[in-house]
C-alpha cells in the first residue's frame, strides 16, 4: 500500500499522523516515531510484537492468578503466575497475602482468619494486587466474592470442587477441606 | 617518524584502506531468538554481540524507580576477544567504565518513563576487539533496543577517529590506536546532538576540530547503515506477520 510506509525511530511522521497515536513522540516541533515499524496514516504500528504480558509490570488493582507457597499464621506467600487469567509473566514474582486481606471484613471473625483454613501451600488462588508492598513483594487481596481459592487439591490428590463460600469437597473421600473459595464464574 | 608508517605515500593504510575510509560495518538485527531484542555488529575485526531483556519487572525492587524504567548495562569480552587468551578479570574497571559509558549515553535516548518500575537490561559481549570496540558496543546496542522494541527518540550512531602520527584517520584498527589518539563520539543523527564523546589520549587542541568533524562524518555513514538495517529488519518482521504487501 502506498500510504503505509516503514519508519524507523526519530522518523518525522506525516501531518495526518494523530498527535495520541502511541510510539511516537514531538521534538523540535515535529512529531516523530520511537520504534521501528509501519506508518499508516494515522499511528504507527511497532514491527516487533510483543506479548502483552512479556513486558508489563503489575499495578494495583490488577486481578491476578498466583500459587500459594508457603503460609504461616498471618500471611501466605504467593508465585504471581499470571496477569489476568490469559496473560503468563515469563518470570513469576512474589506476593504476600496477609492474614486480614484473606476475607471481606463482614467475615473476619477469628476462626474464619485461622490462615490454613482459607488457603493452603498448593493452592491456586485469583486475587487483586492491593499495592505494590514492600521491596520484596506485591501485597494481595482475596477479599473480594470473586477471589479465592480456584484450584485446591486435597489430601487425596484429587482436585476438590466447591461446595460453599468456605468449603471444598474431596471427590474421591467425600472431605470437606476449609478455603477462603472463589466465585465460580455464572453462580 | 614519518607518516609513511600509518600512511603510505600512495595515502593507503595498513589494512589497505584509505584515510576517511571506514571498515566494513556488518549487523543483523535479533540475532538471538530468545532475547526481547539482540544485534550483533562487525566493524572490521571487532566483534560485539548485545542482547536486550525487558522490560520487565525489576530484579532488584530496591533501585526501581515508579515513574520511569532502570537501565542496566553489563558488558563482557570474552577471554579469547584480544587475541591473547586472558582469563575474565574479577571486578574490570574498564568493563565497567565501557558499559556505564553505554547507559549514560542511552539514559536520555531512550524513553524509560514509558515503562514505570520496569527494569532493562543490556548484555554486551565483545567477542574480537581490533580497535573501535566501543563505537561498535554503542551501534550494536542501538540495533538491540530497536529490536526489542523499546521506545527510542533517535539512534545513537558511533565512530571513532584519530590522529595517529599527524595523519588523519577513520575507525581506527587496534594497531593504530595503540600509535595515536582517538576520539570516538557517538551522534543523534536525527537531531544532530553529540551524545557519546571520549578521548582517551592527548590530542593537540587544534586539532580537536578536525578529529571531531571527521569521526561525525564517520558516524553519519554508520547511520546510513543502520537505518538501513532496521528498515529492512522492519520489512521483514512486517511482511512475516502479513502487515505489508511484499
Amino acid at each position: 500500500m502506498a500510504a503505509e510506509k516503514i519508519v524507523v525511530p526519530g522518523d518525522k511522521l506525516p501531518a495526518s499522523t494523530s498527535a495520541d497515536a502511541g510510539s511516537t513522540f514531538v521534538w523540535d516541533g515535529a512529531l516523530r516515531a520511537s520504534v521501528a515499524g509501519i506508518a499508516t496514516g494515522s499511528s504507527v504500528r511497532a514491527s516487533r510484537k510483543r506479548s502483552a504480558a512479556a513486558s508489563s509490570v503489575l499495578s494495583v488493582g490488577d486481578t491476578v492468578v498466583g500459587r500459594i507457597t508457603r503460609i504461616t499464621p498471618r500471611l501466605a506467600h504467593v508465585d504471581i503466575l499470571s496477569l489476568g487469567i490469559d496473560a503468563p509473566l515469563r518470570d513469576p514474582c512474589a506476593g504476600i497475602l496477609r492474614r486480614e486481606d484473606v476475607r471481606p471484613a463482614e467475615h473476619r471473625t477469628a476462626e474464619m482468619l485461622e490462615m490454613h483454613r482459607c488457603v493452603r501451600p498448593g493452592d491456586v488462588v485469583l486475587a487483586a494486587v492491593l499495592s505494590l508492598g514492600d521491596s520484596r513483594a506485591y501485597y494481595l487481596s482475596t477479599a473480594a466474592n470473586d477471589h479465592g481459592v480456584v484450584i485446591a487439591k486435597s489430601s487425596e490428590g484429587a482436585t476438590m470442587k466447591p461446595v460453599s463460600y468456605c468449603e471444598m469437597e474431596c471427590p474421591v473421600s467425600h472431605v470437606r477441606e476449609k478455603r477462603k473459595v472463589a466465585k465460580p464464574p455464572g453462580m | 617518524m614519518s607518516r609513511s608508517e600509518f600512511l603510505s605515500p600512495e595515502g593507503f593504510r595498513i589494512d589497505g584502506r584509505r584515510a576517511g575510509e571506514a571498515r566494513r560495518l556488518r549487523c543483523r538485527m535479533g540475532a538471538l531468538p530468545d532475547a526481547d531484542g539482540s544485534a550483533y555488529v562487525e566493524q572490521g575485526n571487532t566483534k560485539v554481540l548485545v542482547s536486550v531483556s525487558g522490560p520487565h519487572e525489576c530484579v532488584s525492587k530496591r533501585k526501581q524507580a515508579h515513574d520511569r524504567a532502570m537501565l542496566t548495562c553489563e558488558f563482557v569480552a570474552l577471554p579469547y576477544a584480544t587475541g591473547e587468551h586472558k582469563p575474565q578479570a574479577h571486578g574490570d574497571r574498564a568493563a565497567a567504565e565501557l558499559a556505564a559509558a553505554v547507559r549514560h549515553t542511552f539514559e536520555p535516548v531512550m524513553q524509560l518513563q514509558l515503562y514505570p518500575r520496569s527494569q532493562i537490561i543490556v548484555s554486551i559481549m565483545l567477542l574480537q576487539a581490533d580497535g573501535g570496540v566501543r563505537s561498535a558496543a554503542i551501534n550494536a546496542t542501538t540495533l538491540a533496543l530497536i529490536d526489542a522494541g523499546i521506545a527510542m527518540e533517535d539512534f545513537v550512531c558511533a565512530c571513532s577517529a584519530g590522529s595517529v602520527q599527524g595523519a588523519l584517520l577513520l575507525d581506527l584498527t587496534a594497531q593504530e590506536h595503540g600509535a595515536g589518539a582517538e576520539l570516538s563520539v557517538g551522534l543523534l543523527p536525527g537531531s544532530e546532538r553529540v551524545g557519546y564523546m571520549q578521548l582517551e589520549s592527548k590530542l593537540p587542541l587544534s586539532s580537536v576540530d578536525e578529529v571531531l568533524n571527521f569521526a561525525l562524518e564517520g558516524a553519519r555513514q554508520v547511520y546510513e547503515v543502520l537505518q538501513t538495517a532496521v528498515r529492512l529488519h522492519a520489512d521483514e518482521q512486517l511482511g512475516s506477520r502479513g502487515l505489508i504487501s511484499a
